[in-house]
C-alpha cells in the first residue's frame, strides 16, 4: 500500500501520457496499413526496438514493465500466462505480423517462450479485437511486428549478454536493403541455469534450466510499383525444465519446436489494393515426465494452414475492405489422432472520415466453424478530435475465444453444443497531447459469457461446458513527459491501471487479477551515456477463488536499473550493465513460485 | 491456545475412557502423549505441482479445526500432494505423492521422525503389517516394503499392474490394481514371504476395497463383490439397483456398507442382496460432481464427506452420524481427500 501511495503521488506530479500519437486526421487519404490505422477508437502502446533492447528477451518482462497486463509466472523463465484487463490466459491474442499465433492446443501463448529480439516492434492494444484478429482478442491484442521497407540503411547488430545464474544471451540482427528488396535476418539464443536462490529462504530454484533459440528471416521483394511479395518466417526451439518445489520430486521437462511461415502478395491498382496471404504454422511439443527418458513422454503436433484474401477500395473519405479466410487446423500426438478442423470467415472493414475532426471505423465478421458455434463479431470505433490537444475515442465490440483442440477433441469427450466464449465490451478514451506531455485515460466495461470450463458429466468422464460469466471493468491511464536540456535528454513514462473482474455468480474478484498496477520508467541520456530506471508496482492478488484473505500474494515493487556507454568509431560499441530487482524484493506472481532476488547482467553490443 | 487444547484433550480423553471402557479393563488414565492424540486428521492433497499439501487436525468433538499441523510443528511445508495416511502404534506415515516421499511423524505430536524417499516414486497408499511398512508405488508399479522402525528398505514386490489401495487380513496383503475408474483386479500377497499368491478378477471399474470380518468387499461399476480372505475366492456379489450409478469409496463400519454417489450417501447392511437407490442422506452439496466426496470416510461412528470446491479454495468437510444426521461442518485445507483417526 505504501508503494501505491508513492505511485499516486508520482502520478499527480508528473501527469504525462505515453499513448501512440493520435491518428493524424488531416492526411489526404485514409489508410489501413498499420495496426494504428485499423484501430480507430482504441489507444495503442508502442514498444519499439530500442525500448525492447532494454529488457531481457522473454516477452514477459517488457510487457510487465510497460503495459497494464498481469503475468502469472511459475518462476522465472517458466510457464507464463497473462491476465489482460482481468481476463483469463486464453483471452489475450498474440498476433505475429497479422496472424494469430495462440496455441491451437492450449488457446494461449506462453510469454516466456516468445523472444522479442528479432522483432521490429511490439504493439499492445487493450480491448476487443476478435473481428480483426480472431480468437482470444478479448482482454487485448499483443501485436508482434516486423517492418519490411525499401530504402532503409543496412545495419548489423550483434549483442551479447552475460548475467546471474549463468545466463547467456546472444543475438544477431541484420537489415539489408537493395533497390527492390529488403532482407531482415535475426537470430537470438538464450541459455540459463536459472538456479536462483529464493529470497528469505535456504532453497533455490531447482531444475529450472532452459534454453531457447529463435531465428527469423523476413524479406520483401518489390517487383514494380504495383506488385510486391513478402515472406515472413520464424523458428523457435526451446528445451525447458520445469522447476520443482522439493528436491525429492521427479525432474521433468518440456520441449517446444514451432515453425511459422507467412507469404504475402500485394497488388496495387490505382487506389484499390488486393492482398493474398498464405500461412503455415507448426506447433510441436513434448512433455518428458522424467528428463532422462523419452519413455512415457507425451506430445502434440499441430499444423495450421491459412489462406486469406483481401480487397481494399479507397475513396477520398472512405476506405472499404472485404476479406475472406479459410483455415485448416490439424492435430496429432499422444491425445489426438489425426484431428482436422475447418474454419472459414468473411469480414468487412469500413473506415470513414465523416468530418475534418471525426473519424470512425466498423468491422463485421461472420464465421463457419467445425465443432463449435461462434457468434457474429463486430466492432465500431470512433475518434473525435475536439481540440488540437484533446481527442475523445469510443469503441464497442463483440469478441470471442474459440474452443481449443483440448476442449474439443480430448479423447472421450464430446460436447456438440459447445460455444465460443463471447464478450461484449465498451470503452471510452480521452487523450491529451501537448508539446512534451501526453496523457490518456480510458474506462472500459467488459461482459464475458459462456466461459469454457471442464466439468465431469458421468463418473470419471469430463466435458468442457459453457458456464460462468465474468464482468470486468476498470480504468487505464498513461502519461509520458519528455524534455531536453542542452544535451541532456529526459523521458518519463508512467501508467496506472485499476481492474475489477468479478465472477457473476459469486461476486468474487477473479484469482490472480490485481486491482492495482502501476509502472514508472525514467530515462536519461547525455552524449554517450544513458541510464534507465524501470519500476512496476503490482497490487495484491487472491490465489483462492473465494478471495480468502489468508491466501493472497502480497503487493510488490520491482525495479530494474541499467546504464549504457557508447564508444569507439561512430559509437559503434555499446557497453551496458544492469541490475534487476534492485531492492532485492521477495515477490511471487504465482503462489509458491518465488521469483529471483537482486541479479545482474552485463552486455556488449556492436552496431555496424 | 495450545494449553487450552491440552486441557480439552485431557477432558475428552477422560470422558472417552469413562464411556468406552468395555474392552479395556484397566481404567488407568494415560499420560497425554501430544496435541494430536485425540481427534481426526484430514489429509489435504493440495494442488498438483504446488507444495500446499497439508494436514488439518480436529478434536474428537469437532470443536475447532487446526490447520497445517505438519508445517506448524516442523516448520516446513508437507509437500506436493498428500495422497493418504497410515498409522501404527507410534507413527503416522504421510504418503506425499508428487514429492516422492513418505514423511514419518510421531502420531501424537506430529514431530517429524524420518523422511523415506528410497525407491519411492509417486506413492499412493500404505499400511503397516508385522512391523513392516507396505507402500504402493505407482511409477514402477510395485509394492515397496520398509522396516517400520528403522525405515530401511527391505524388499520390492513387482506387481506390473496399476497399484492403488492396499489392505490386509489373515496374513495376506491385498493390492487393488485399478485407479480412476479403470481396472478390475486385486493382487493377493503373502505377507510372510512377499510372494504373490494370486490375482482376483472382479467387474470393471473397480473403485475401492474394504475388509471386515474375513470378507473383502470390492466396489465396482455394477455392484460389490465379496471375497473370502481365507480362501481368496469370490463368495458373492451384491448388485446395484438400476439407477444407482457412479458409486464411490466403499467404507464399512459396524457391519454396514457405506458409499456415496454424487451428493448422496448410501448405507446398507453387509448381508443385503441388492443395493437400492435409496440414500441414507443427501448432503445437498453442490458444485462439480468430482469435487463432491473427494474425501469420504467412515471413522469412529461418523461419516466424513468432503467437498474440494474445484481445488480453487479450501475444502469443506461435512460430518454425519451413522444414521445420516448432520453433525457439523468445518473447513479443511486445499483438496481434502481423506479423514483418519490416529488409533
Amino acid at each position: 500500500m505504501r508503494y501505491f501511495i508513492i505511485y499516486l503521488l508520482f502520478l499527480c506530479n508528473y501527469l504525462g501520457y505515453s499513448q501512440e500519437n493520435d491518428t493524424v486526421l488531416d492526411t489526404v487519404f485514409l489508410t489501413a496499413k498499420k495496426l494504428k490505422d485499423k484501430s480507430v477508437g482504441q489507444p495503442i502502446i508502442t514498444l519499439n526496438k530500442t525500448l525492447l533492447a532494454n529488457y531481457r528477451p522473454q516477452l514477459t518482462e517488457v510487457l510487465q514493465f510497460e503495459t497494464p497486463i498481469y503475468f502469472k509466472e511459475n518462476g522465472f523463465g517458466m510457464v507464463t500466462s497473462p491476465s489482460f484487463r482481468g481476463t483469463t490466459a486464453q483471452q489475450t491474442a498474440v498476433v505475429w505480423n497479422g496472424i494469430n499465433i495462440n496455441s491451437a492446443f492450449l488457446g494461449q501463448t506462453d510469454f516466456s517462450l516468445v523472444n522479442t529480439q528479432n522483432l521490429s516492434e511490439i504493439l499492445v492494444r487493450p480491448g476487443g479485437g476478435s473481428s480483426q484478429f480472431g480468437t482470444g482478442a478479448i482482454g487485448g491484442v499483443i501485436y508482434l511486428n516486423n517492418h519490411l521497407k525499401l530504402g532503409q540503411d543496412n545495419s548489423h547488430d550483434i549483442r551479447t549478454s552475460y548475467g546471474s545464474f549463468n545466463t547467456i544471451n546472444v543475438s544477431s540482427n541484420h537489415e539489408i536493403s537493395g533497390e527492390k528488396t529488403h532482407l531482415q535476418i535475426g537470430a537470438s539464443y538464450v541459455d540459463s541455469e536459472n538456479d536462483y536462490s529464493y529470497p528469505n529462504s535456504d532453497r533455490h530454484n531447482e531444475n529450472g534450466q532452459f534454453y531457447n533459440l529463435n531465428v527469423s528471416i523476413n524479406g520483401l521483394y518489390q517487383l514494380d510499383h504495383k506488385n510486391s511479395f513478402k515472406l515472413y518466417s520464424n523458428w523457435a526451439n526451446s528445451d525447458r525444465h520445469f522447476s520443482i518445489v522439493e528436491s525429492s520430486q521427479t525432474r521433468n521437462k518440456y520441449t517446444d519446436d514451432n515453425w511459422r511461415f507467412l507469404g504475402e502478395y500485394q497488388h496495387q491498382s490505382g487506389k484499390d489494393q488486393s492482398t493474398v496471404k498464405v500461412a503455415l504454422i507448426n506447433e510441436n511439443y513434448r512433455f518428458y515426465p522424467e528428463i532422462e527418458s523419452r519413455e512415457g513422454s507425451s506430445n502434440g503436433i499441430g499444423w495450421t494452414y491459412i489462406v486469406n484474401v483481401n480487397h481494399q477500395l479507397q475513396f477520398k473519405k472512405l476506405l472499404l475492405n472485404f476479406g475472406a479466410e479459410y483455415n485448416l487446423e490439424t492435430a496429432n500426438g499422444s491425445n489426438f489422432d489425426n484431428i482436422k478442423r475447418n474454419n472459414g470467415n468473411v469480414n468487412a472493414f469500413l473506415k470513414h472520415k465523416l468530418a475534418k475532426n471525426f473519424i470512425y471505423q466498423a468491422t463485421l465478421r461472420g464465421e463457419l466453424n467445425e465443432g463449435y458455434k461462434s457468434p457474429i463479431l463486430f466492432s465500431v470505433g470512433t475518434s473525435w478530435q475536439l481540440l488540437p490537444q484533446y481527442a475523445l475515442k469510443t469503441s464497442i465490440s463483440k469478441n470471442y475465444r474459440t474452443p481449443t483442440f483440448n476442449d474439443l477433441y480430448w479423447p472421450g469427450i464430446e460436447n456438440t453444443d459447445l460455444k465460443a466464449e463471447s464478450s461484449m465490451q465498451y470503452e471510452l478514451s480521452n487523450t491529451f497531447t501537448f508539446d512534451n506531455l501526453k496523457f490518456g485515460l480510458t474506462g472500459y466495461y467488459n461482459d464475458i459469457k459462456d466461459l469454457i470450463r471442464w466439468l465431469p458429466y458421468s463418473g470419471d468422464m469430463w466435458q468442457p461446458i459453457n458456464t460462468n460469466s465474468v464482468r470486468s471493468y476498470g480504468l487505464e491511464s498513461h502519461a509520458n513527459y519528455g524534455f531536453n536540456y542542452q544535451e541532456h535528454e529526459f523521458n518519463l513514462n508512467a501508467l496506472y491501471s485499476y481492474t475489477v473482474s468479478k465472477n457473476d455468480e459469486t461476486g468474487y474478484q477473479l484469482m490472480y487479477v490485481p486491482y492495482h498496477k502501476a509502472t514508472l520508467g525514467v530515462s536519461y541520456k547525455f552524449k554517450v551515456i544513458s541510464v534507465r530506471l524501470n519500476t512496476v508496482y503490482t497490487g495484491e492478488v487472491f490465489t483462492h477463488s473465494d478471495n480468502n484473505p489468508d491466501e493472497i500474494l502480497d503487493d510488490f515493487l520491482l525495479t530494474n536499473l541499467s546504464a549504457n556507454y557508447a564508444f569507439g568509431n561512430k559509437d559503434r560499441w555499446i557497453l551496458g550493465a544492469g541490475v534487476n530487482n534492485l531492492f532485492n524484493n521477495d515477490y511471487k506472481t504465482m503462489a509458491y513460485r518465488p521469483m529471483p532476488g537482486i541479479n545482474y547482467q552485463i552486455n556488449l553490443t556492436l552496431k555496424l | 491456545m495450545i494449553k487450552q487444547f491440552f486441557k480439552f484433550s485431557t477432558l475428552s480423553l477422560l470422558v472417552l475412557l469413562i464411556f468406552s471402557s468395555c474392552s479395556d479393563s484397566d481404567d488407568q488414565i494415560e499420560i497425554i502423549k501430544g496435541d494430536f492424540e485425540n481427534g481426526y486428521f484430514v489429509s489435504n492433497e493440495g494442488n498438483f505441482g504446488t507444495p500446499n499439501a497439508s494436514i488439518t487436525f480436529i478434536d474428537r468433538d469437532l470443536t475447532k479445526p487446526t490447520k497445517e499441523i505438519f508445517k506448524s510443528v516442523n516448520g516446513i511445508a508437507l509437500g506436493d500432494v498428500s495422497q493418504s495416511m497410515a498409522f501404527n502404534d507410534d507413527y503416522g506415515f504421510l504418503v506425499v505423492n508428487n514429492s516422492n516421499k513418505i514423511e514419518v511423524v510421531n502420531k501424537f505430536t506430529f514431530e517429524r521422525v524420518a523422511t523415506i524417499t528410497e525407491k519411492i516414486s509417486q506413492p499412493r497408499y500404505a499400511l503397516i503389517e508385522n512391523g513392516k511398512l507396505f507402500v504402493t508405488n505407482s511409477i514402477p508399479k510395485s509394492v515397496e516394503i520398509f522396516d517400520a522402525e528403522s525405515f530401511d528398505h527391505l524388499a520390492t514386490i513387482a506387481i506390473d499392474r496399476t497399484v492403488e489401495e492396499i489392505k490386509k487380513d489373515n496374513g495376506f496383503i491385498y493390492v487393488m490394481n485399478a485407479s480412476f475408474g479403470t481396472g478390475n483386479k486385486i493382487t493377493v500377497i503373502n505377507a510372510d514371504d512377499n510372494s504373490i499368491v494370486k490375482t482376483i478378477t472382479v467387474s470393471d471399474g473397480l473403485d475401492s476395497i474394504e475388509i471386515e470380518n474375513g470378507i473383502l468387499y470390492a466396489l465396482h461399476k455394477t455392484g460389490i463383490s465379496k471375497i473370502s480372505t481365507s480362501t481368496n475366492e469370490i463368495i458373492g456379489e451384491i448388485a446395484f439397483e438400476e439407477g444407482l450409478n457412479n458409486a464411490k469409496k466403499l467404507e464399512i463400519e459396524d457391519n454396514y456398507l457405506f458409499f456415496f454417489s454424487g451428493s448422496k450417501i448410501f448405507k446398507f447392511k453387509t448381508d443385503v442382496t441388492v443395493l437400492t437407490k435409496t440414500e441414507l442422506v443427501d448432503t445437498k452439496a453442490t458444485g462439480e460432481a468430482w469435487g463432491l466426496g473427494y474425501g469420504f470416510n467412515v471413522v469412529d461412528e461418523k461419516i466424513f464427506f468432503t467437498d474440494v470446491k474445484g481445488f480453487s479454495e479450501n475444502s469443506e468437510v461435512l460430518v454425519y452420524d451413522l444414521d445420516g444426521k448432520f453433525l457439523k461442518s468445518f473447513t479443511a485445507g486445499m483438496g481434502a481427500n481423506g479423514v483418519y483417526s490416529n488409533d
